[in-house]
């Protein structure tokens, strides 16, 4: 038998790293997106570990590197360690299947190494293109085929360029023109094929317009020019700012109106345009009103900015329910006599204690009752209500009354801020952060629920639970 | 001012807040105007067919029927499309694109505004309008 000279086995050697990183150069450079590993590196490891001379210790770590994986390799290299621990050397056949062996290890451990990192990329929630000079897709994660389709991310096609808004498709070419390190952020709405578009099932015609942000980069280190686009799905961010932009709206309506009420009767009196003493005493009522409405606003404002940031701070002590619940009925008393409401207090349970910030749950008591008294006819009723759920083990306070109520399509939005029923403006005035701020306080300071039934025409019955006290639980 | 030799002009004040309509119409009265007044866009619109207006200030926010809605239901009646609307919004609400012109929005003032600056608006539009009808007149 021929024994090949170390020279041919070296250059043997060195064809087979060239055949590992070609036929891995896809996984390589994937993992070269995410990882300082290079194709470079990677050719470089496997030229170090053909020419180097073996040692039993690079043997034995590499076993173990694979061991977890390759259990059947882990046998032959802890063979080839042990041999080479044992002292054998100079014989070209043991180099050769020493250099063999650790070739296959090496191969192995990088195999793991881009089956993690492949993993990795398939974990995102972005969609991940590595794209090369010819605008072939080289790799695409999961995301990127649940986007674009098995079709439109098949490797080796241009079908995801292809399917790239114009502006996008510019940047990946001047990117990939361009030096290494060279990044470019796009914004623009994209025509995706919904996940269901795959090779075994026609082609579908259900499309989505979606908002994203590409990120193009050329990626470093790359034996070739290589692009990663990476896409982000904004629809959330853009839902974001049209719900801060539509807040900001009602924010700046709601100041707005009670200042231009102060604006134009300030003017007015100091134009001496109110010669009547009744105008001018209106105008002077309606003045205290809107600084009273500004005031209100504000403070609502600040209440549920300090709860949602989780800023607020809450004084919980033993509450009473059914007692604070009648402080506030003798509150409301006055305004309720006012407009010929009767105001009943109905307990069906007496002691029921709660752990609870007691000026904040009294605010939300007597909102929903002044809200009940507001809006119901002269004449109606409004009636409080005291009860334990002894399954929930919370304690329930309901209101009802007999007023407008509220339509059905109303109910989803009325917790909301600024959300008015439309037609109840006419017949009180409020800032729209009422039901806001007590569902805040029942649901995210204690931990209770809020809701409410009601039928227009008939009336309504708002009600909150938040948890008894348990034996042994006590304020701080 | 108004002109001394022509009937005053009928101005209509729309604005769900109550206030308001009372402040502009107090205003516009003192000023020589006649002043009818609406709470929402569907009372102004009954208005609009029966009294005979001129001129609306309507508010942009109004539950219901928004300022916008009502000069659209204005814009595509023949004989409304011809009044001008002035309106009242919280600044930075912007109109749309084209929105205030496809509807025939005269101006656009922002609240809190000065009751004297208003007046001299409607003025100022009440004289274009004037002008407007002359030179069709003559046409």
């Amino acid at each position: 038998m021929t024994r090949p000279r170390p020279s041919q086995l070296e250059t043997s050697n060195t064809s087979r790293a060239v055949v590992v990183v070609s036929s891995s150069l896809l996984a390589g450079a994937v993992a070269a997106v995410i990882a300082p590993v290079t194709i470079q590196q990677l050719g470089m490891d496997l030229g170090v570990a053909c020419t180097a001379a073996l040692s039993s210790a690079v043997a034995v770590g590499l076993s173990r590197i694979v061991s977890r994986s390759a259990p059947r390799i882990n046998e032959s290299s802890v063979s080839l360690a042990d041999q080479s621990s044992r002292g054998v050397h100079g014989s070209i056949v043991a180099h050769s299947s020493i250099e063999s062996a650790e070739s296959v290890l090496r191969m192995k451990a990088m195999e793991l190494r881009l089956d993690e990192r492949t993993r990795l990329l398939d974990g995102q929630s972005d969609a991940v293109v590595l794209v090369d000079a010819h605008g072939e897709t080289r790799h695409a994660n999961l995301a990127a085929k649940q986007w674009f389709g098995e079709r439109g991310t098949t490797l080796g096609t241009s079908a995801f360029i292809k399917a790239l808004p114009e502006a996008a498709r510019r940047a990946v070419t001047g990117v990939v023109a361009s030096a290494c390190g060279e990044r470019r952020r796009v914004e623009g709405e994209l025509v995706a094929v919904a996940s269901c578009d795959t090779k075994d099932s026609p082609r579908s015609t259900e499309t989505k317009k979606t908002p994203v942000s590409m990120h193009i980069t050329h990626l470093a280190g790359a034996a070739e020019p290589l692009v990663a686009v990476v896409l982000r799905d904004l629809t959330a961010e853009r839902e974001a700012d049209r719900l801060k932009a539509d807040f900001i709206a009602k924010v700046n309506h709601e100041l707005r109106t009670p200042l231009s009420s102060l604006r134009a009767y300030a003017e007015m009196l100091g134009d001496g345009e109110l010669a009547d003493e009744s105008e001018r005493a209106r105008a002077a009522r309606v003045i205290i009103e809107s600084t009273e409405r500004l005031s209100a606003l504000v403070d609502g404002m600040l209440d549920i900015s300090a709860i949602e940031s989780g800023m607020a701070r809450a004084d919980f002590v033993s509450c009473d329910i059914a007692s604070l619940c009648t402080e506030c009925v003798t509150e409301q008393r006055l305004s309720a006599e006012a407009r010929r409401i009767e105001l009943h207090v109905k307990q069906r349970t007496t002691g029921a204690m709660a752990l609870a910030d007691r000026t904040l749950l009294k605010q939300v008591v007597l909102n929903l009752l002044s809200n009940a008294i507001k809006y119901t006819p002269e004449g109606g009723r409004v009636e409080i209500e005291v009860d334990l759920d002894n399954l929930a083990r919370s304690v329930v306070v309901s209101v009802r009354d007999n007023g407008l109520g509220i339509p059905i399509h109303a109910i989803p939005r009325l917790f909301g801020k600024f959300y008015r029923v439309a037609g109840h403006e006419k017949v009180a005035k409020g800032t729209g952060l009422g039901l806001n701020l007590c569902r805040n306080i029942v649901e995210e300071l204690h931990g209770g629920q809020i809701g409410v039934e009601s039928q227009v025409g008939e009336g309504s019955r708002f009600w909150f639970a938040i948890p008894l006290e348990q034996a042994g639980r006590k304020a701080a | 001012m108004q002109d001394t030799n022509s009937k005053p002009a009928r101005i209509l004040v729309v604005d769900d807040e109550a206030h308001i309509v009372h402040v502009v119409a107090l205003k516009l009265r003192n000023a020589g105007f006649q002043v009818e007044t609406a709470g929402d866009g569907d009372e102004a619109l009954t208005l609009l067919q029966s009294c005979g207006i001129d001129l609306v200030v309507t508010d942009l926010q109004m539950p219901m029927m928004s300022g916008i809605e009502l000069a659209r239901a204005m814009s595509k009646d023949a004989v409304l499309a011809n009044i001008p609307v002035l309106m009242l919004t919280a600044r930075g609400h912007l109109l749309r694109d084209g929105e205030a012109d496809s509807v025939h929005i005269a101006r656009v003032v922002h609240k809190p505004f000065s009751p004297r600056a208003l007046v001299a608006e409607i003025e100022q539009l009440l004289a274009s309008q004037r002008d407007r009808d002359t030179h069709r007149r003559v046409a």
